[in-house]
């Protein structure tokens, strides 16, 4: 019994902790977790950060077709620790179905979508200080402002977030995570990452992770930790809600769920931190 | 000195894009005729009269897929270096499996579709190659990224990968194919293909339309 009830409590903790950095803008994001890069030499930005922003300026760097490096070329996603992976794969996987997801469907029966939409912006109103500090970071000195100016008018006039007023008012969010900013400070991401209960990760993503939790209000300010768990579940049980049938379909078109989601995951987040150097102007 | 060089390079190289750049952003053929095979799909699914017929409904839409993509460049590309590996029946074989995989994908993903309003973001052209930007804007106001790479084919531009969100499909593909193919056999490769050409059908069967949007 107490056995059961201390796992329960680490399920919490850890789905508390994966939804600290949750994923980021609504269902495009989840795609990306579901699906998943390329690209990849273990450190391919090494370069010092100073240079990191020098390509900021030069657009040219970007390649135009990163499917076509070469026909024949595999560039081989680095994974050193894929038997560690693909074993915490599978066990994410069965949490996922026999626990996550029946949770969700039920959810999603009895919460209507607006609403499940509604709790979702509410969840991630509270991530500002993680996006603001990243855009700083990142020398984005707008979008750090606009998540200022979207906080401001979200928590008042949205009512703690639950709408999306800025959004209307044509201050649009400006996604910015720590791995994200290691990225561009020339981080190479590393091996490929799974652990329990979390989205797919680098060695660079799990470090930036970690230091995202760390900005997350949920981390400090619900502290009690049953409610911390509750909140964290119910939001990533909301994310999942939302996207069902997303997740439905990634699993029909593969043929290989392992290196899909591995291979989507490293192109997402190489295509983020490329972005983010086109943006830091 | 030479970094300088390299600097001045970059921005003579900068400025020489610009009109080219400007002129592409006003769309050209390659987002013609993107925009027309979309059309069209959307056509198709808006079709009242089609609405029942789901069997019709996926034959129209099959030929219209037939027509944009170039099913046989993106298994070749996906299949990399193992490509020549193959015989060509082998290789006539895979085109046809991986155009399946790619029609299951997309179907079941296009017939959720609700109304969502496409955005053409522009185009860039390179020589025989190009990418047409898109947007995919969902009624709740979410913004998709969709890039279409093209490559013209005699007088026809066709689509060869699909970039969602930064993921290009068919380095996700190849990444796929790679893995089975190195921890197990081509043969085994095949055989997936084939028995989750099966199990969706199946699957297909059981839940009907049943997803929710």
């Amino acid at each position: 019994m107490s056995g059961l009830r201390l796992w329960v409590l680490g399920l919490g903790v850890a789905m508390a902790i994966a939804g600290g950095v949750s994923v980021s803008t609504a269902e495009t994001d989840a795609l990306a977790s579901a699906i998943p890069d390329l690209s990849l030499s273990p450190f391919p930005g090494a370069e010092p950060a100073g240079e990191a922003i020098g390509l900021a300026l030069d657009p040219t760097r970007r390649p135009l077709d990163s499917s076509g490096i070469a026909e024949d070329t595999v560039v081989e996603d680095y994974d050193p620790w894929e038997p560690f992976n693909t074993s915490v794969f599978s066990f994410n996987r069965k949490v996922d179905r026999y626990a996550l997801k029946p949770v969700a469907k039920a959810w999603d029966k009895i919460v209507p979508d607006p609403v499940e939409r509604s709790l979702k912006r509410a969840f991630d109103n509270l991530s500002m200080p993680r996006r603001l500090v990243n855009n700083l970071f990142q020398l984005k000195l707008k979008g750090a402002g606009q998540e200022l100016a979207r906080f401001g008018l979200n928590t008042t006039l949205g009512v703690a977030g639950l709408f999306d007023v800025a959004k209307g008012f044509g201050v649009e969010a400006s996604e910015a995570d720590t791995g994200q900013t290691l990225g561009l400070y020339g981080v190479g991401p590393g091996p490929y990452l799974v652990l329990p209960f979390l989205p797919p990760l680098t060695a660079r993503d799990g470090i930036g992770f970690a230091a995202d939790a760390a900005l997350d209000p949920f981390t400090y300010v619900i502290f009690p930790v049953a409610a911390l768990a509750g909140t964290a579940v119910g939001r990533r049980v909301d994310e999942r809600a939302l996207n069902l049938s997303l997740y439905e379909n990634v699993e029909e078109s593969t043929v290989d769920l392992y290196s899909a989601v591995r291979n989507g995951y490293l192109q997402r987040r190489q295509r983020m931190i490329d972005d983010s150097r086109l943006d830091a102007r | 000195m030479k970094p300088l060089r390299g600097a001045w390079l970059v921005l003579a190289s900068a400025l020489a894009l610009v009109p080219l750049t400007g002129r592409a952003a006003t769309a050209g053929l390659p987002t013609d005729q993107l925009r027309e095979s979309i059309d069209r799909t959307l056509k198709t699914l808006e079709d009242p009269n089609l609405r029942k017929e789901i069997a019709e409904r996926r034959a129209a839409l099959r030929g219209i897929a037939n027509e944009a993509f170039d099913f046989e460049e993106m298994a070749k590309r996906a299949l990399a270096r193992h490509w020549r590996e193959r015989t060509p029946a082998e290789q006539k074989e895979f085109v046809q499996l991986f155009a399946d995989l790619m029609e299951r994908s997309y179907m079941s993903k296009i017939e959720l579709y609700g109304g969502e309003k496409i955005r053409y973001a522009g185009e860039s052209v390179e020589g025989e190659q190009a990418t047409v930007r898109t947007k995919i804007v969902t009624k709740q106001g979410t913004e998709v990224l969709v890039d279409y790479r093209m490559h013209r084919r005699d007088d026809r531009w066709l689509v060869y990968d699909v970039v969602i969100e930064g993921i290009s499909l068919i380095a996700n593909y190849r990444s796929q194919f790679n893995a089975v193919i190195q921890t197990s056999t081509y043969q085994d490769l095949v055989t997936r293909m084939k028995t989750k050409a099966v199990s969706v059908a199946e699957g297909v069967k059981e839940k009907g339309t049943a997803l929710k949007p």
